[in-house]
């Protein structure tokens, strides 16, 4: 392998987003991926900051940000970066024709599969459920046979929070899939990308839809990165048309990942998949090369600089035993809980507070660029981002794919 | 994860239920019959190895292994599916036409004992396939059966006088080259020859066992595998590597292997394996690569077998080929091709098979070249017989541009 001059490790958001970074700056990037990171888990949505310190929403995610404590990963970065981070990914995606929408200065609210409405940051068109508090007419669209979209109990809970004054109807569509398993959101997006497909189901929504209402559906405008069917359906609707976010697999998530990969194939990322990265070469504070597990045998990659995403305890990134030893098993970062093992989680699952076990992480200076307990730089050329650090809590704060972003991009610059 | 991994049915306990399989799955895409790799491969299994029962859409897994690829877990999915399938058919009877599917080599090799062999097995495939007796067996009708060459890879090798090198390899040429497509082995031998390395081919090989694990030939498989390893052990204690020129067949001994049966020198000579153009990118890293190419040049679309893909090494064939001048070479990079060894050629999966290569038979239709290269030899049927465009392995370029 020809040395490049960054490695980065890991194939989830925060991966691909340091290989954008780093590609865009010219670098020869080789990525390496182990598994699809959590691409089909998440809706593709960059939460940014929405729950600071508790249950309370901030007013806008900057301001979240400013109130967060000092250890958190937002705040290890100079303000700007958080800005200039968001520019780079709204530009990204306006390259890729897939542009979001959003700022740090307003909250967006989607509308979730329960019919809840969350605060996020940046959106895609497809998901900006805004528009529910516009318009009185709303309908909701579930699909015969698909699992984990439940138009009922999404009308129950719009009207809690959208109000009872606004009409709700819900309509059923049957894709005539053939038989066989339940289907998933995906199975509806690829018959509806078909034009067969498309037109059985405008039909159908065509007699039970009124125009001017707002349409929400489940994930299932298409797998691509491009806002072909949802256009064509506000066209030949008349309506404003919505997607939620959904139980896994998201289709939005994978349109995420596919823009991504295919901005990194344009700006020449060499891509090594299924390598599981197992070991590193580090002397005097500086990695040299990592060792991957291939089919049989081992194999030696050679960087100048290594990013390190490879995730927490759910990616595999962090990996525990026995309380309280922590591994970070490719560069045996140094990882600390600081408590007993009764403090390691609220016992209350939705508490109002964030899970210890959540902050547990790696600890970096400014250029992302891991600690040793003593606070001093453990390797000097290997940065580490997304679930890997410490000091947040993402799913309580909602800030899945915004620490994520930023850290990526604060990483990729300090090269 | 300790020794749990090396174990693949012990991997079905570290699936999370994430679903990235089933996103990435190429046949849940493309049939809703198939309940999807991770209720067949990782759920099923656990209740499987319990009680002979067999899930029902097990049959659909085409063993492509893009669940394999997508998996942030370790799982070995699509392993245990074949390990399921080979257990099924311990209990319950086998179709002729799978048997057919598996044991092509035996059938060719008999065949060529006899004058004009292959040309009457050609023909025999041929009126069985128009007179619809394959497809009354369940054989694919719309698809050609793969023509075996007049003379055999190991008959044409016999004959060549290759120049003694004190660097040796011993090529596996696998079933498809030797007796399909002996033209891909004669290219390497010279490819090789021109690198100063002397190739062995050791003719007591047989098939690798591919076609049997996908079709629940598991002891047959064994056997193979057995009769593989002794042989290769005899090479390797030599210290030569052991190539091949085929992603099934060097995934199988590299991996699968391993993955599915139990006995002594198996990780040992997967250490020794290699895909051909992933040698000679090594001997490129270490500057022993001749790079004295000459070719006139040609525009080229590159297949990556999803069985090269899941070996982790990346892609040696076009770092190899961007070596070579005037020749350009655009990455398909559009997903499974959808043939997966012998799944495309039962009648019952051909419309799956011809869904799931779609997107790639698109891709490579709305391209600028004219000929796709792939390291695979089903692949490259499917790919011919997908998009009519002419197909070539990609050492063939290399042997073309030594020799131009």
């Amino acid at each position: 392998m020809i040395k490049s001059d960054v490695i980065v490790i890991g194939g989830g958001f925060a991966g691909l987003m340091a290989a954008a970074v780093s590609a865009k700056r010219g670098k020869k990037v080789t990525l390496l991926t182990y598994g699809s990171g959590s691409f089909p888990l998440n809706s593709g949505l960059i939460d940014i900051m929405a729950r600071p310190i508790d249950e309370t929403v901030c007013a806008t995610p900057v301001e979240g940000i400013q109130a967060l404590p000092a250890q958190h990963p937002y705040k290890r970065v100079a303000a700007n970066i958080v800005e200039d981070a968001v520019t780079f990914f709204k530009e990204l995606c306006e390259e890729e024709n897939y542009p979001y929408s959003g700022s740090l200065t307003k909250h967006q609210w989607v509308v979730t599969a329960l019919g809840t409405m969350k605060p996020t940051c940046l959106v895609p068109k497809t998901m900006l459920g805004d528009l529910c508090l516009k318009k009185e007419e709303i309908v909701l669209v579930g699909f015969n046979r698909l699992k984990d979209h439940y138009v009922n109990v999404m009308e129950e809970n719009l009207q809690q929070s959208l109000g009872k004054k606004k009409n709700y109807t819900t309509v059923m569509v049957d894709a005539g899939i053939e038989d066989g398993r339940d289907l998933t959101a995906l199975d509806i997006a690829r018959w509806l990308s078909t034009t067969q497909g498309y037109e059985t189901c405008i039909k159908q929504l065509r007699s039970a839809v009124k125009a001017n209402s707002v349409v929400i559906l489940p994930q299932v405008l298409g797998l691509k990165h491009d806002y072909a069917i949802w256009a064509q359906m506000k066209k030949d609707l008349q309506c404003e048309i919505l997607e939620s976010t959904g139980l896994p697999p998201s289709a939005n998530g994978l349109r995420l990942r596919n823009l991504l990969l295919n901005y990194l194939k344009k700006h020449n990322v060499t891509m090594i998949e299924n390598a599981k990265v197992i070991g590193s070469t580090v002397r005097n504070h500086i990695c040299t090369a990592i060792t991957t597990q291939a089919a049989a045998r081992e194999r030696t990659y050679k960087a100048d600089n290594f990013i390190l995403a490879t995730g927490g305890f759910y990616g595999g990134g962090l990996q525990m035993e026995n309380f309280p030893s922590i591994k970070e098993t490719i560069f045996d970062i140094p990882v600390q809980f600081e408590g007993e093992a009764e403090e390691w989680a609220n016992e209350k699952l939705f508490s109002n507070q964030k899970q210890p076990f959540a902050e547990v992480g790696i600890q970096t200076d400014a250029k992302m660029r891991p600690l040793d307990g003593a606070g001093n730089c453990f390797i000097n050329n290997v940065f580490v981002v997304g679930r890997n650090l410490s000091g947040y809590d993402f799913c309580f704060e909602q800030s899945g794919n915004g620490v994520a972003l930023v850290s990526a991009y604060q990483a990729a610059m300090s090269l | 994860m300790g020794t749990l991994e090396e174990n693949p049915k012990g991997t079905a306990d570290y699936c999370t239920a994430c679903t990235s399989c089933i996103t990435a799955c190429p046949v849940t895409a493309a049939t809703s019959k198939f309940r999807g790799p991770k209720l067949v491969g990782p759920a099923q299994s656990r209740m499987n190895f319990a009680e002979p029962d067999a899930e029902a859409s097990l049959e659909y897994c085409s063993n492509c292994k893009n669940c394999d690829i997508s998996c942030p877990s370790g799982v070995a999915v699509s392993t245990l599916n074949m390990l399921q399938r080979g257990e099924y058919y311990r209990s319950h009877p086998h179709p002729l036409r799978d048997h057919i599917l598996a044991h092509g080599e035996q059938m060719i090799k008999l065949a060529r004992k006899f004058p004009f062999g292959s040309l009457f097995a050609n023909l025999g495939a041929n009126i069985g396939r128009k007179t619809g007796m394959f497809k009354m067996i369940g054989i694919a009708s719309k698809r050609p059966m793969p023509k075996y060459a007049s003379k055999s890879f190991l008959q044409q090798f016999r004959s060549i006088k290759q120049k003694s090198y004190p660097n040796k390899v011993v090529f596996f040429p696998g079933c498809f080259i030797n007796e399909n497509d002996p033209d891909v082995g004669i290219a390497f031998v010279k490819v090789m020859q021109q690198n100063h390395y002397e190739v062995i081919v050791d003719e007591n090989f047989v098939c690798c066992g591919s076609p049997l694990v996908v079709t629940g030939y598991l002891d047959e498989a064994q056997a193979n595998a057995r009769k593989n390893t002794a042989l290769i052990r005899k090479w390797t204690d030599q210290g030569y590597p052991i190539l091949t020129c085929c992603t099934s067949c060097s995934l199988m001994l590299k991996q699968e292997y391993a993955e599915l049966f139990d006995f002594p020198d198996l990780h040992e000579n997967a250490k020794f394996v290699y895909d051909a153009c992933e040698f000679l990118l090594d001997l490129h890293e270490k500057n022993r690569l001749d790079q004295n190419f000459n070719h006139q040049g040609g525009n080229y679309i590159y297949h990556m077998p999803c069985h090269l893909r899941v070996q982790g090494i990346g892609t040696p064939a076009l770092e190899l080929l961007s070596l070579v001048p005037n020749v350009v070479v655009e990455n398909a990079d559009a997903g499974c091709c959808g043939i997966s060894g012998n799944y495309g050629f039962k009648e019952d999966k051909y419309e799956i098979s011809m869904q799931v290569g779609q997107e790639l038979f698109q891709r490579i239709k709305e391209s600028s070249a004219d000929t796709v290269v792939s390291d695979c030899g089903t692949c490259r049927l499917q790919l011919e017989h997908g998009t009519g465009f002419k197909t070539v392995h990609p050492i063939e370029i290399l042997c073309t541009a030594y020799h131009a």
